[in-house]
């Protein structure tokens, strides 16, 4: 072209896709240029034929009779295929209910008070101490994330916070004592001893087990040795 | 057009009632789902047709538009009119069925292109000759674009959309749509350039 436009830009500008300044300086800069004025000319004329001509008879739409088919077949389909499986089920539910800002913060609510109970349970489901059978208690595996009390004494977190309001140790509390070897050449418990408070299983409340070096351990003894525990714990 | 009328009577009363039916149609009301096809079906075979040229095609494609509009229909934003979100579906519905009759015209035959859409039944014998010849020639033309080019062209001048509007159908920007129609606009010129050497 000789003002420099290409054809694309000729093409958007005869049908005023243009924005108004740059239809502006082109509408005058063509008007001194007989090549671009001829080519607007064309392309006028092909998209006036392609308009007529691709242009949709009347007759090409369907008819109402057609019409009402259509509908038809569309709610047969949606009867015989159910097509809301289940997560589309969910997804449309947590959609509807989010567009109601209310049931929106009521289903957050809800979701944290769920979670924070299921949480709950969890802790409650795992126990400091794990038995295998009656009397052989599991080696604890992370009680280093346990209030230490000590040096090398660990109390489980439930039975310490209780232990601090009432002065009394609760059912199910796990303390571990874990000696160096120095220490534990003359302790009779070894280096890794757990005793665990439990009275339904241990006379007088407390069980004493030796873990030294093993995965687990039966109870050592109980009750006896309960006046030596409350001396060192 | 359809959606412009929607447009310039703003937030209007027509799209009052179209949100109304979805909230009903979501709620399990499916009378408020018929109500809606029965609003919209006439704009989405025309739409359908446009791009299958056969009348047949073009109902499978609204009915599979309509189940696809009722599963989803919980994604479509109230804010907005339906249209362009019906009219969406309807174009990559169209493409899908498009796409796969070519692949079954490449399997058998190889060589033929998209159904051609119904005459226009011309009283003239002579000029009607002449105008179906033009009219094949253009629907070969059309047929013969990169995909996204013939359906900027076809939404924006044949069924004369605004770029606005045929930019939300494409979910595009209008710059795209802008540059995708001139390009098309250009090709289709050259087609018909050709064909009028050829008549010389």
């Amino acid at each position: 072209m000789n003002c420099g436009h290409s054809l694309e830009i000729l093409a958007l500008f005869v049908e005023d896709d243009l924005p108004v300044a740059q239809a502006e300086r082109i509408r005058n800069q063509i008007a001194g240029c007989s090549v671009c004025r001829q080519a607007c000319e064309q392309l006028q004329a092909s998209q006036s034929l392609i308009k007529a001509r691709l242009k949709l008879p009347r007759h090409a739409v369907p008819n109402t009779e057609s019409l009402a088919d259509v509908r038809r077949r569309v709610v047969t389909r949606i009867q015989s295929e159910r097509p809301l499986g289940w997560a589309l089920q969910v997804e449309r539910a947590l959609t509807l209910s989010f567009r109601r800002h209310s049931y929106a913060f009521a289903g957050v609510v809800i979701g944290v008070v769920v979670s924070a109970a299921l949480l709950g349970q969890v802790g409650r489901a795992l126990p400091a101490a794990q038995f295998e059978g009656r009397y052989t208690l599991l080696r604890p595996d992370r009680y280093l994330e346990w209030v230490s009390v000590g040096s090398g004494v660990y109390v489980d977190p439930a039975g310490y916070a209780e232990y601090e309001k009432s002065g009394t140790f609760p059912e199910r509390t796990v303390i571990v004592m874990k000696r160096t070897p120095s220490e534990a050449a003359n302790d009779p418990h070894g280096d890794f001893s757990v005793s665990v408070k439990d009275s339904s299983r241990f006379e007088g409340g407390w069980g004493f087990f030796d873990l030294s070096g093993k995965s687990k351990a039966q109870v050592a003894s109980s009750g006896t040795c309960q006046l030596c525990y409350k001396a060192n714990a | 057009m359809f959606m412009s009328r929607v447009r310039d009577a703003g937030p209007s009363l027509e799209n009052a009632e179209t949100a109304c039916l979805v909230q009903q149609a979501l709620n399990g009301d499916p009378a408020a789902f018929e109500c809606l096809m029965l609003r919209h079906e006439r704009q989405v075979v025309r739409l359908a047709m446009r791009f299958l040229g056969t009348t047949e095609d073009a109902q499978d494609a609204a009915q599979e538009v309509f189940f696809r509009a009722y599963k989803y229909l919980h994604r479509l934003d109230l804010q907005k009119p339906i249209e362009p979100w019906l009219m969406r579906t309807t174009v990559n519905v169209c493409r899908n069925i498009g796409r796969k009759r070519q692949q079954r015209l490449n399997t058998f035959s190889g060589s033929e292109t998209a159904a051609e859409p119904a005459t226009t039944g011309s009283c003239d014998p002579y000029s009607g000759v002449v105008e179906e010849e033009e009219r094949q020639m253009l629907w070969k033309a059309l047929n013969s674009l990169p995909e996204k080019e013939r359906i900027a062209i076809t939404l924006r001048d044949i069924e004369g959309l605004p770029t606005a509007e045929v930019a939300a159908i494409l979910d595009s920007s209008e710059t795209t749509v802008r540059s995708q129609v001139s390009r098309a606009r250009v090709r289709m010129k050259e087609a018909i350039d050709e064909m009028q050497k050829g008549k010389k």
